[in-house]
């Protein structure tokens, strides 16, 4: 009687134009899919790029930002917020991220995975893209898990809470590939049997296949040049496994490559070397720190944690002052979340990078916005307060690096998909909802046999 | 000349690591005190001998011979309290069993205490008193009722001298509704959930009953000899529940047995408020970087329940439930302090609060004459995660830098270059 009864609730709940989080109706994501007009007036601006601003504001036209300066008005219309006492940063770019992803993050069998895509297993409706708005996040970069030397393809999404998967793809975001090294794709926790099971097996894994996608390019480039001669060949078989792979080689796609210990990051950076490519990040990093000069020599980024650690025997010498130790020796570093729960409060782990290692205000700031965006390849559209940049900017009750910040606000493209007021608002008629409909939670839940 | 210069400075800093500590007085002075519980100092002087704080004011006498620190700009805080941890009995978390004495074999385990094994020289451990967590409850996490929990000081040579009460709680995973191990335990205990609150009652029942003859059998029964204090209602149990309908059952089980029980986690309790008022029972809250248990929960429900907690008159103390994550203590305090907690509030969450709850406020908790010396000097207010912790003290003494901080000097004096 009482799954009934709760089923019955449920349809109740369907039928109310009222939902707990803030999701926007049809008319509402319509209006949110255009890019917007706004003005943020008065307030303190954290730039990322040019530093601290003071009573300043910020003029927004199609989604773009036209102008930053103190005393700024905007076209009669234009909705204005007023930023007295607020804190604009950067909309939060999370560079690790595995939110909303439908299913499953691994491939089982093979250890190369690369013709696999994250962009097809988006799942929009993930609570979490909400949770993380309201933390000030406005892109999340999306990939595979690390159980395969390489995972396959990533995406770049902006968290556009209520419109469709094509409309949160950031746009012409550079492909990125997830790489894996060490305890994950050597399977210690899991192991399958499969090779490899070592360090030194996972590094010729990954040169294995390098080595067959170049035997497989010279085999399209025969073909292409016997087609230029006239002749009729057959094209040789597409290999989705190893287009990603010369997508590499030709320096269309971005490698960004799980890591933990020093030798395993050298590794990879010797292949890169051998085959001539770039590697665009170093993902987790613990032991960044150890090779920081080879790291800074081959231009990679740094995307770590602000201080998680000794969760496995890979992690022991990870230290919290990873991050602020390459930003001192010329090295970009990004903190990042790898977890639904962390990305919340990406502003917070921000301000580690000062408590360990004393990094400046705006380098900190960077750590979650400009140096994601560089290691993305879109730093020249967004992740600082920069005219002509996209207006994706996250609005904050005081100093986001301070023990009492809370996002007020989160703006992408120039409109507002989190608003704190509103949200607040929000709860009292699903609170009366609960109060009518709710079962007492006492009644015989207890009896329901367990087990979610 | 220069290379000398520096070879004489590091071995007087090898000799002043290696002396062995000395009944030497240290005075603090035209520092900043925040005593917690009584008013800030603006600029004064603490003093404190043989791991007890001597004196603390604007107008302090510095005894003769005393250590003086210059502590001008800088801010004496006291070290914090995490009352649910495993720091020192966990290093490395996943897939390496060798180094974790947490989770024990076996549903009912009350003869064990959590503290026994903490390891001096835990890495983790240097790491979480670093960020100036003084005091930690230790508390093993494995069956029902895992061990009885420990309160350790994060400083000394001993895992003697550490520990500040071995015997300071019993830990029960409380049995959950909705499947699986309500608690923060380990594999799930078999049964419906009515017969694993039968079993706990029965285990209470014959602890109850094997209490007067304690001591006195030739029989003896260490589990039920150790159970013999929390049975009774002398000392405290603490049930780890985290929803709503379990926070309520844990409750009305404490009542019915007649209990001293305080709520460990209890994430959902911004449900329950007035239940767990009117239980008049502590709650140790957190961690606070936990996602909401329902979709359709506020986002920030876990947020603002300290918040809750305090308009309510609840005593409560936050907690990270974690041995790495407890140098974050602060920083989940911060959190709260966000989200609707008054600043002093969620600094007494972190220090005082704990203290009273688990009945050790006269040792430590805040700066008094005659409370242990556990404290911090600090650059400014310790929730802001700006701010650095220039120095920790426990019992008197000036605790080493963390492996981290030696890592990082250690790769920092690296020379450009290289391959």
């Amino acid at each position: 009687m009482n799954r009934c009864f709760r089923y019955a609730a449920l349809l109740t709940l369907a039928a109310l134009p009222l939902a707990a989080q803030a999701y926007p109706t049809p008319q509402q994501a319509a209006g949110l899919a255009a890019p917007g007009d706004m003005l943020i007036s008065n307030a303190t601006v954290l730039t990322a790029s040019h530093g601290r601003l003071e009573n300043t504001s910020i003029l927004v036209r199609a989604g773009k930002i036209t102008a930053i300066g103190p005393k700024l008005t905007a076209p009669a219309g234009t909705p204005v917020i007023d930023g007295t006492g607020k804190f604009v940063i950067p909309g939060i770019i999370d560079e690790h991220s595995h939110t909303a992803v439908d299913g499953g993050v691994n491939e089982g069998a093979p250890s190369v995975s690369a013709m696999a895509r994250i962009k097809d297993v988006i799942n929009p409706h993930d609570i979490n893209i909400y949770r993380q708005l309201a933390g000030g996040v406005t892109i999340i970069h999306i990939f595979h898990g690390s159980a395969n030397e390489i995972g396959g393809e990533d995406a770049v999404v902006r968290l556009k809470w209520g419109l469709p998967v094509d409309e949160m793809l950031y746009p012409n975001a550079p492909q990125g590939i997830k790489f894996a090294l060490g305890e994950n794709p050597k399977q210690t926790a899991n192991p399958h049997g499969r090779y490899p099971a070592t360090r030194q097996g996972v590094n010729d894994a990954i040169r294995t296949t390098f080595i067959a996608a170049q035997e497989y390019r010279r085999r399209w480039d025969d073909y292409h040049a016997a087609v230029a001669r006239g002749e009729t060949v057959y094209p040789p078989r597409t290999n989705l496994n190893l287009e990603p792979i010369v997508g590499i080689l030709e320096g269309k796609v971005l490698v960004h490559s799980h890591s933990y210990v020093s030798a395993e990051m050298q590794g990879l950076i010797d292949i890169s070397d051998e085959f001539h490519f770039h590697i665009a990040t170093l993902e987790h990093c613990l032991e960044a720190y150890k090779i920081v000069n080879e790291i800074k020599a081959h231009n990679i980024g740094c995307s770590t944690f602000a201080d998680d650690w000794s969760y496995k025997m890979e992690a022991v010498d990870g230290i919290a002052y990873n991050a602020a130790l390459l930003e001192h020796k010329g090295v970009r570093a990004a903190i990042n979340s790898d977890s639904d729960e962390r990305a919340r409060r990406l502003y917070q782990d921000a301000a580690k990078v000062i408590h360990y290692g004393d990094v400046t205000e705006e380098q900190a700031l960077q750590t979650i916005t400009l140096n994601p965006a560089w290691m993305l390849g879109i730093d020249k559209t967004v992740g600082s307060i920069d005219v002509g940049k996209d207006a994706d900017l996250a609005i904050f009750n005081g100093d986001p690096f301070g023990p009492s910040a809370l996002v007020e606000k989160t703006i992408i493209d120039g409109r507002v998909f989190f608003d704190r007021a509103q949200d607040l608002a929000n709860r009292k008629p699903v609170a009366m909802y609960e109060r009518l409909f709710k079962p007492p939670l006492s009644l015989g839940l207890a009896d329901d046999g367990g087990g979610q | 000349m220069k290379s000398r210069l520096l070879w004489i400075l590091a071995a007087g800093a090898a000799a002043l690591v290696a002396q062995a500590p000395q009944p030497r007085a240290v005075a603090i002075v035209d520092a900043r005190i925040v005593p917690v519980g009584a008013p800030v100092i603006a600029q004064g002087t603490i003093v404190f001998a043989h791991g007890k704080i001597t004196a603390l004011g604007t107008h302090v006498e510095v005894p003769k011979g005393a250590e003086i620190i210059r502590g001008k700009g800088l801010a004496v805080y006291p070290g914090m309290l995490d009352a649910d941890t495993t720091v020192g009995i966990a290093e490395v978390s996943g897939h390496a069993p060798g180094t974790m004495d947490v989770n024990e074999l076996g549903d009912f385990n009350p003869q064990l205490v959590s503290g026994k094994s903490v390891n001096p020289t835990s890495d983790i451990l240097g790491t979480v008193r670093a960020n100036g967590v003084t005091t930690v409850l230790v508390a093993m996490r494995g069956g029902r009722i895992s061990a009885q929990a420990s309160l350790v000081d994060l400083g000394l040579y001993t895992n003697d001298e550490m520990n500040l009460e071995r015997k300071a709680a019993l830990w029960i995973n409380f049995p959950s509704s909705r499947g699986g191990r309500g608690g923060r335990g380990g594999a799930a205990a078999g049964g419906s959930t009515a017969q694993q609150l039968q079993q706990l009652a029965d285990y209470f029942a014959a602890a109850r009953r094997y209490a007067p003859i304690a001591g006195k059998t030739q029989f003896p029964q260490p589990a039920m000899a150790a159970m013999a204090p929390y049975a009774t209602g002398a000392a405290p149990v603490i049930f780890s529940v985290s929803s709503a309908p379990d926070i309520r059952a844990a409750i009305k089980f404490g009542q019915e047995q007649h209990l001293k029980f305080i709520l460990a986690g209890a994430l959902d309790a911004w449900q329950v408020i007035p239940e767990i008022k009117a239980a008049g029972c502590a709650v140790l809250y957190g961690p606070l970087t936990s996602m909401p248990s329902s979709e359709n929960d506020p986002y920030d429900a876990i947020y603002t329940t300290p918040a809750a907690l305090a308009r309510a008159g609840i005593p409560f103390a936050i907690v990270t439930g974690s041995a790495a994550d407890s140098r974050n203590l602060p920083y989940n305090a911060a959190l709260a302090e966000a989200y609707g907690l008054a600043p002093a509030a969620a600094l007494e969450a972190v220090t005082i609060s704990p203290a009273k709850i688990l009945g050790v406020d006269s040792q430590v908790g805040t700066l008094a004459v005659g409370k242990r010396a556990n404290l911090m000097v600090t650059s400014g207010d310790p929730l802001d995660p700006r701010t650095q912790i220039q120095s920790v003290y426990i019992d008197g003494l000036l605790m080493p830098p963390s492996k981290h901080k030696r890592l990082y000097d250690q790769w920092m004096a690296r020379p450009d270059g290289g391959k």
